[in-house]
């Protein structure tokens, strides 16, 4: 079987060859590396690799970016994002970019070569930790946007024009949909999930 | 359960209604008892004594209202103080914004308002500074050492690794190694320098020598971008030679990683001035020069704190503020950075 071929995008040069040395034994082939965005993109119009692993956070173009550029332009390539984020919004960025795995850098080799393979397999099944973000209603939005500027639910009602009892009820509703149980965990969740 | 409940009496409104009412009532309770006192010698009927209770249960119930109404009145500002703080605190906004100085505050309101806003700003700033030390330590030491463990992991294991691999490679983690314990070494003394200062032993010093000898130190770093060092000119100042060139170390470095293709150093009496051909700051000298001060970079639409600030930036201004000088930006644009220290008069 041949071997995968993989472009590594990250900005810390030596990140970049620990990881190509621990792939290689893994047997993978690591065609090119990058050190921004630009580049990824660049490395992956001229070799064309299987797999992609970018960094998130990377001069002239994020690797959010990056995935969406690749991921349009070059479908087949599998990306794969590798970082040290954590924050479900970003996650949420980049499935919706276009990739298909989320792993953090900490991963042991080991593991990171088989979720790649067990990826290249079936591209078609997602890696990413799962994270859903709660649709909110335009009031819902309204009601959460006010609450993060510090109102009281007598200023909100008062803003929006509702009785307090209503801005009561949608604040229960946002409660549920983000999974808490007050005000400051609803903020705390909500800027976690980009939401704010 | 009794203990939970707050005390009335410690409420500063119904302290100030209390007096407010007492001290209207008391002229009537002084003439009821003046009158008591003259009508029990008259033997007035019995319609005066009820008269006098009416109008002494009317003066309670005005004095009652007039106390209730003027503490309302005159706490009311304390009470929108009160409000606004209790919104404050509810506020997730980061930074969290002051207090709203109001035209309508009282003197001693709006003095409040001041100070507190003034340690809010404090408050505010030393959270970004710990936000900021905290995403150092993620991406800027994290990252690192998990590429180390990568390349200690192939060193080990990898037997078709040759020796001038193996060399190459350890090469590579010395010169990590050494660039982790220059970062932390930096958050050692902007720590030091936040806390207590920089401490000077001044001494005469050939300020061509001590640049010419730096720019010497960092030609390999210099070499490995391609731009070329230009020393020009000759000046003696009374300094700290070790501080200053640590401070002049962290801005050349700098100059050299962002210059693309040559970096400038001229002496003047009491003034060095450092020029690049790099992209320009970008945010302002002053903003840069914090500690601790990651700029934030956007991911997604959201801000994040990623990455070490100005730290070399923030230790070279305290060493030369040390010194009585300041450094300050000449020029900033897509064409190159000017930078001018200047010495202070001591020096």
């Amino acid at each position: 079987m041949d071997r995968l071929t993989i472009m590594i995008a990250d900005d810390h040069p030596l990140f970049r060859v620990g990881l190509k040395y621990a792939l290689e034994a893994q047997g993978f082939a690591v065609a090119a590396e990058a050190g921004n965005g630009l580049e990824a993109v660049a490395q992956c119009r001229a070799i064309r690799p299987q797999v992609a692993l970018l960094d998130i956070k990377m001069p002239m173009l994020d690797g959010i970016e990056a995935c969406r550029l690749i991921r349009a332009e070059l479908p087949e390539v599998i990306v794969v994002m590798l970082t040290t984020f954590e924050e479900p919004a970003i996650i949420a960025a980049a499935r919706q970019a276009g990739a298909v795995g989320f792993l953090s850098k900490e991963t042991e080799p080991s593991e990171l070569a088989r979720i790649i393979r067990t990826i290249a397999a079936a591209p078609s099944r997602y890696w990413l930790p799962e994270v859903t973000i709660p649709q909110l209603t335009t009031r819902e939005q309204q009601v959460l946007a006010l609450l993060a500027q510090g109102l009281a639910n007598k200023a909100i009602a008062r803003q929006l024009d509702l009785s307090t009892e209503t801005v009561k009820d949608y604040l229960n509703g946002i409660y549920r949909k983000l999974e808490v149980s007050d005000r400051l965990q609803a903020l705390n969740r909500a800027r976690e999930l980009g939401l704010v | 359960m009794a203990g939970a409940r707050p005390n009335q009496l410690r409420s500063l409104r119904v302290q100030v209604a209390l007096v407010v009412a007492l001290l209207s009532f008391l002229p009537n309770a002084v003439l009821a008892v003046i009158m008591v006192g003259f009508w029990r010698e008259l033997q007035v009927p019995l319609q005066l004594w009820l008269a006098l209770a009416v109008w002494l249960l009317a003066a309670v119930a005005v004095s009652g209202g007039m106390g209730y109404l003027l503490s309302r009145q005159l706490l009311a500002p304390l009470t929108r103080l009160a409000e606004q703080i209790e919104s404050l605190q509810r506020s997730t906004r980061n930074p969290r914004p002051g207090l709203p100085l109001l035209l309508t505050d009282p003197v001693e309101i709006a003095a409040f308002k001041q100070t507190f806003n003034q340690l809010l700003a404090q408050v505010n700033l030393e959270q970004a500074r710990r936000n900021s030390f905290m995403a150092t330590l993620m991406h800027d030491l994290k990252t690192p050492l998990i590429a180390a463990n990568h390349l200690l992991a192939a060193i080990r294991d990898n037997d078709r690794l040759s020796r001038q691999e193996r060399v190459m490679l350890v090469g590579q983690l010395l010169e990590e190694n050494r660039r982790l314990t220059e970062l932390v070494q930096k958050l050692v003394d902007a720590h030091k320098y936040e806390r207590d200062g920089v401490t000077l032993n001044r001494e005469p010093c050939d300020l061509g020598a001590l640049v010419r000898g730096l720019a010497e130190r960092v030609q390999p770093l210099a070499a490995e971008r391609g731009v070329v060092i230009e020393v020009r000119g000759s000046a003696s100042a009374t300094v700290d030679a070790r501080e200053l060139e640590r401070a002049l170390a962290n801005l050349l470095t700098n100059a050299l990683r962002y210059a693309r293709s040559r970096v400038g150093l001229e002496l003047y009496a009491g003034l060095i001035r450092l020029a690049d051909d790099g992209p320009g700051l970008p945010a302002p000298l002053l903003e840069l020069a914090q500690p601790f001060n990651a700029q934030p970079v956007e991911i997604a639409g959201q801000r994040y704190t990623a990455g070490t600030g100005g730290l070399g930036l923030y230790i070279a201004r305290r060493i030369i503020e040390a010194h009585g000088g300041r450094l300050v930006t000449e020029a900033s644009s897509e064409r190159g950075t000017v930078l001018l220290i200047y010495l202070g008069q001591g020096a």
